[in-house]
C-alpha cells in the first residue's frame, strides 16, 4: 500500500514537471504562472490570467492545450457575445422523413480547456453563461442539463488597463476563479529569449505528455493529501485575517477591505496547498504550502473599499501584511 | 506489533520525551518568573521602607504588595502544574528542526486514527524524522533568565536587607519606647498648675514607667491614673459652670460688662486682664498674689464652683462701684477656673497619649488601652439602668449620642436607654438638654463633709459618689464652651453626624455634663 502510494506521489511530481518544462520551451519565464496554472487544473479549479496585451496569456492557454491531449475551445467575449454563443442553441433539424426536430447544438464551452479571453468585455449576461459550467461542471440549455467532460477547465483572460467598454466580472463570477494571476512584463533576457523563439522561420513545438486520464488521476492524488487540524486552522485564521468585520481580522483589512473573502476562499487555499505539497513530496500540508497559495488564491477575493482605491493599496500588499502576522499554530 | 503501530509508538514516545522536558524548562521559568516578582517586591518594600519609617506606611499597601507577590506566585505555580501536551511537543519539535508541520500532522493523524493510505505514509515518514531527533536538542536544558533574574534578586534583597534599618522586634525595645513616652508624659504634667489631680496622674505614670513594676501594680496605677483623670474632667465642667454664672453676674455691672462679655464667648485671657486692670493699683503684683497665703494654699483643692459662689456674692450684693475686694475675688475665681480647665485638658491629653501608646503595645503589657481606660475597668461594665453605665462595647457612641427629644420621652428614656439592642432615637447632638440615662445617673463628686452637712475643711480627702440625681438643661450651651477648649475640636457640633476624631470629646462632654444643683 506505502509502495503505491510512494509511487503515486513520484508519478504525480513526474508528471508535473514535464508540463511544466514543455510550456517552459514557448513560454519564457512566468515559472510560477505556469505552476499555478497547472495547480489549478489538478485542484479542478478555474484561473483568471490578468495581464497587458502581448504578454503572453492566450498563447501560455494554446501551449497548455497542446500540452495536455485535452479540447481546447477558445471564445473570444466581445461586447455582443450572447450566452447562446458559448452554451449552445437548439436548432431545428430535419430527419429523412421531413419530420422537424429540436436538437441541441453544443457551444464552444464543451470542451476540456475553454480559454475566455477577455472575458470582462462581454457583458454581465454572458459572463453568467460560465457560472453554471464553472461550479457545477454542467450547462442548461432548452430544458436539458448537459454534462461537461472532465476535466473542465476555463482560463479567462482580462487586460487591467483598458477599462473602456469593458464589464469588470461580479464578485459572484470572481469567487469561481481558484487562482486569479498575474502575468508580470517580462524582463530584458526575457524579452531576448521571445524574440529569438518568435520571430525564426521555425518557432518551437511541444508535445503531448499529459492524458485526460492521467489528469483525472492526478486529481485524485491531490485531493487525497491529509491536512491536520493545526494546519486548516492556519488556512482559516489567514481567511478571517482578511474579513474586516471578524475579531481576527487584520487592521489593514479592516481599513481596507469592504468584503473578505468567501468560504471558497479557505478551499481554495486547502486546494492549492495539497497540490503544492504534492509538488514538494510531502503527503500532508504544511502551514508553508498554504502561504505559498495564499495570493493567487485569495487575491480578487478582496473587495477593497474606496479609501483603499484612493491610495492605490493593492491586495497583495494587504495579503502579504496578513501572511506576516498570523502566527502558525504552535500546538 | 503492526509497522503503523510500531511508528505512532515511536512518535508518541519521542513526543512524550520532549513534552517531559518542556515542562520541566516552563516550570523552571515559571518558579523563575514567581521568584523574581517575589523577590523584587521584597526588595521595593525595603528599599521604600526607609521612607515612611514615621509610621506612614499604610497597612494597606503591605497587604495589597503581599496580595500581588501571592497571585504572581499562585500563577505561576498553576502554570507549573499544566504539563506540556504532546500536541505542544510536536509543535515545537516542528519548530526547533524546521520539519514544516510533519511531526505536527503526524501526532494530529495517529490521535484521530487516520486508515488513509496517504495518512499511514506521512505517520511512516514521521516516525523515521522522529527517530533522527533528539530531544536534548530540539528542548535544550537551560537555565530560564527569570530564574537568573531571580538570583539577582536574592542577592539585591541580601544587600538591602542588611542596609535597610530593621524594625525592632525585641521588648526591650519596645519598654525603652513606652518609658520614653512616659517620661515625656510626665514632663508635660509637671509643666502645668500644681493641682492634686496631676500629682495623683504623675504618680500613677511614674509606677508605670518602673520597669519593675508588676501587672497588677501597673493595673492599679492605670486606675488610679483614670480616676485622676475624670476627677480633673469633673472639675473642669465644674469650672465652665461657674465661669459662666460669674460671666453672668459680671454682665449685670455696668463696669464688669465688657469683661463679662468676653467670659461668656470664652476668652477667658482676656476678661483677666481687663479685670486686672480694672483692679486698684495697690492691689500687688496682681490678684492672685494679693490673696492670702491659705487661699493659696488650697488653691490645687479648691473646687472652682465654691470661691465663684462668693465671688458672684460679692458682686450682686455690691450697689455701687464694685469694690477691690470683690473684684479680686472675681479674678481668683476665674483663675482657678482657668486652672481647672487647664488641668483637665493635660489629663485628657495624658489619656489620649496613653491609650495610644498602650493600643500600639497591648500585645506584651498587661496594661491595655482598654484597661486605661474607663470602660471596661468600670465598677460595674454591665450595661443597666441601676449602675449608671451605659457604655456597650462598639455601641458606646450610638448610647451616649442618644439625648431626647422632649420631656414627652422622659418616660420611656429610662427603659429604653437601659435596653442593650439601644433602639432609642439618636436625635442631632444638643448641650442643652441631656435627658438619658447616664445624665441623670451621671458621676458628681461631692465633698464627704458637705453629704453629712457639717461644713467640714475644705481640702480633705475627696470621695466619690455614685448618685442619682435630677436631669436637667445644662445653663452654659456647649457652643459656647467650645470656644476656649482644645478636646471639643470645633465643627463638631455644626453637623449631626460626630466626625471619629471628636467623638471622644462629646463623649466626654456627656458624661461629665455638670448642671448647677438649682436646676
Amino acid at each position: 500500500m506505502k509502495t503505491v502510494v510512494d509511487r503515486q506521489v513520484e508519478v504525480f511530481r513526474d508528471r508535473f514537471v514535464q508540463v511544466r518544462e514543455e510550456i517552459s520551451r514557448v513560454i519564457v519565464g512566468n515559472e510560477d504562472i505556469i505552476k499555478n496554472v497547472m495547480t489549478c487544473l489538478l485542484a479542478r479549479g478555474h484561473v483568471l490570467l490578468e495581464g497587458i496585451p502581448g504578454v503572453g496569456k492566450t498563447k501560455l492557454v494554446q501551449t497548455m492545450a497542446d500540452v495536455m491531449h485535452l479540447k481546447f475551445s477558445r471564445i473570444q467575449f466581445t461586447p455582443d457575445l450572447m450566452p447562446g454563443d458559448i452554451v449552445g442553441t437548439n436548432i431545428v433539424r430535419e430527419d429523412d422523413a421531413g419530420r422537424k426536430f429540436f436538437e441541441f447544438q453544443r457551444g464552444p464551452i464543451f470542451a476540456n480547456m475553454l480559454l475566455a479571453d477577455e472575458i470582462n468585455r462581454a457583458t454581465p449576461k454572458t459572463q453568467s453563461a460560465l457560472l453554471e459550467a464553472m461550479q457545477e461542471n454542467s450547462v442548461s440549455a432548452g430544458g436539458h442539463t448537459h454534462a461537461l467532460d472532465q476535466p473542465f477547465f476555463v482560463l479567462a483572460t482580462q487586460n487591467p488597463i483598458e477599462m473602456e467598454g469593458t464589464y469588470p466580472l461580479p464578485e459572484a463570477q470572481m469567487d469561481r476563479f481558484l487562482f486569479k494571476l498575474k502575468l508580470d512584463f517580462p524582463d530584458v533576457e526575457q524579452l531576448h529569449t521571445i524574440v529569438d523563439r518568435t520571430t525564426r522561420q521555425k518557432e518551437p513545438e511541444v508535445r503531448r505528455v499529459l492524458e485526460q486520464a492521467q489528469i483525472l488521476e492526478m486529481r485524485e492524488t491531490a485531493r487525497s493529501i491529509p491536512v491536520a487540524r493545526p494546519v486548516q486552522e492556519y488556512a482559516i485564521r489567514v481567511t478571517l485575517a482578511a474579513h474586516p468585520e471578524s475579531s481576527l481580522g487584520h487592521e489593514l483589512a479592516k481599513k481596507y477591505v469592504r468584503f473578505g473573502p468567501s468560504p471558497r476562499g479557505t478551499q481554495s487555499l486547502i486546494l492549492g496547498a495539497k497540490v503544492n505539497a504534492l509538488l514538494n513530496d510531502r503527503v500532508y500540508v504544511a502551514c508553508e504550502d498554504v502561504r505559498a497559495v495564499a495570493l493567487p488564491a485569495l487575491r480578487h477575493r478582496l473587495l477593497l473599499n474606496f479609501e483603499a482605491e484612493a491610495e492605490r493599496i493593492d491586495p497583495d500588499q494587504i495579503l502579504n501584511r496578513i501572511l506576516e502576522s498570523v502566527r502558525e499554530p504552535e500546538e | 506489533m503492526s509497522l503503523v503501530m510500531k511508528d505512532r509508538e515511536v512518535i508518541l514516545d519521542v513526543l512524550g520525551r520532549v513534552a517531559r522536558r518542556l515542562w520541566v524548562n516552563r516550570a523552571l521559568q515559571e518558579i523563575g518568573f514567581g521568584l523574581s516578582v517575589a523577590l523584587f517586591s521584597l526588595v521595593a518594600f525595603q528599599l521604600v521602607r526607609p521612607a515612611f519609617a514615621d509610621g506612614g506606611f499604610s497597612a494597606l499597601y503591605v497587604v495589597a504588595i503581599a496580595l500581588a507577590v501571592c497571585g504572581c506566585v499562585g500563577y505561576a505555580l498553576w502554570r507549573v502544574t499544566r504539563r506540556a501536551t504532546l500536541r505542544h511537543a510536536a509543535g515545537a519539535a516542528d519548530w526547533s528542526e524546521r520539519l514544516k508541520d510533519e511531526l505536527k500532522t503526524a501526532y494530529w493523524l495517529v490521535t484521530r486514527n487516520d486508515a488513509s493510505a496517504f495518512g499511514e505514509l506521512q505517520v511512516e515518514r514521521a516516525a523515521q524524522t522522529a527517530q533522527r531527533l533528539d530531544p536534548r536538542r530540539i528542548v535544550p536544558a537551560r537555565a530560564p533568565p527569570d530564574l537568573l533574574v531571580a538570583g539577582v534578586l536574592a542577592l539585591l534583597l541580601m544587600g538591602t536587607s542588611g542596609l535597610a534599618p530593621r524594625p525592632s522586634l525585641s521588648w526591650d525595645a519596645v519598654r525603652a519606647g513606652e518609658a520614653e513616652s512616659l517620661a515625656s508624659l510626665r514632663a508635660m504634667l509637671a509643666e502645668g498648675p500644681e493641682d492634686e489631680r496631676l500629682q495623683r496622674l504623675d504618680k500613677a505614670l511614674a509606677v508605670l514607667e518602673r520597669a519593675g513594676a508588676s501587672p497588677e501594680q501597673s493595673q492599679r496605677a492605670a486606675a488610679q491614673a483614670r480616676d485622676a483623670v475624670d476627677e480633673a474632667n469633673v472639675r473642669a465642667v465644674a469650672a465652665r459652670e461657674s465661669l459662666a454664672r460669674v460671666a453672668a453676674a459680671m454682665r449685670g455691672r455696668t463696669e464688669l460688662e465688657e469683661a463679662g462679655r468676653a467670659l461668656e464667648q470664652g476668652r477667658t485671657i482676656e476678661a483677666l486682664e481687663m479685670l486686672k486692670a480694672l483692679a486698684s493699683p495697690d492691689a500687688g503684683a496682681g490678684p492672685g498674689e494679693d490673696a492670702n497665703g491659705a487661699a493659696h494654699a488650697d488653691r490645687g483643692d479648691r473646687d472652682p464652683e465654691w470661691g465663684s459662689e462668693e465671688a458672684i456674692g460679692d458682686l450682686r450684693h455690691q450697689t455701687a462701684r464694685v469694690n477691690e475686694d470683690a473684684l479680686n475675688k472675681v479674678l481668683k475665681s476665674i483663675e482657678d477656673a482657668q486652672n481647672a480647665l487647664e488641668t483637665q485638658r493635660r489629663a485628657a491629653e495624658v489619656r489620649r497619649r496613653m491609650e495610644d501608646f498602650l493600643a500600639a503595645t497591648s500585645q506584651r503589657s498587661a496594661l491595655t488601652a482598654s484597661r486605661f481606660g474607663s470602660r471596661a475597668s468600670a465598677p460595674n461594665p454591665t450595661p443597666a439602668p441601676e449602675t449608671g453605665n451605659a457604655d456597650l462595647r462598639g455601641g458606646t457612641m450610638y448610647r451616649q449620642g442618644a439625648v431626647a427629644r422632649d420631656d414627652a420621652d422622659n418616660a420611656q428614656e429610662g427603659s429604653r436607654t437601659g435596653a442593650a439592642s439601644g433602639h432609642s432615637e439618636a436625635l442631632e447632638l444638643e448641650g442643652a438638654r441631656t435627658e438619658r440615662l447616664d445624665a441623670k445617673l451621671r458621676l458628681e463628686t461631692l465633698r464627704a463633709q458637705d453629704m453629712v452637712g457639717d461644713g467640714g475643711e475644705r481640702g480633705e480627702q475627696t470621695t466619690w459618689y455614685y448618685l442619682p440625681t435630677e436631669g436637667g438643661a445644662a445653663k452654659t450651651a456647649f457652643a459656647q464652651l467650645r470656644g476656649g477648649e482644645r478636646f471639643a475640636s470645633a465643627g463638631t457640633m455644626n453637623t449631626a453626624r460626630v466626625p471619629p476624631h471628636s467623638r471622644r470629646a462629646v463623649r466626654d462632654y456627656f458624661i461629665n455634663i455638670h448642671e448647677s444643683a438649682g436646676k
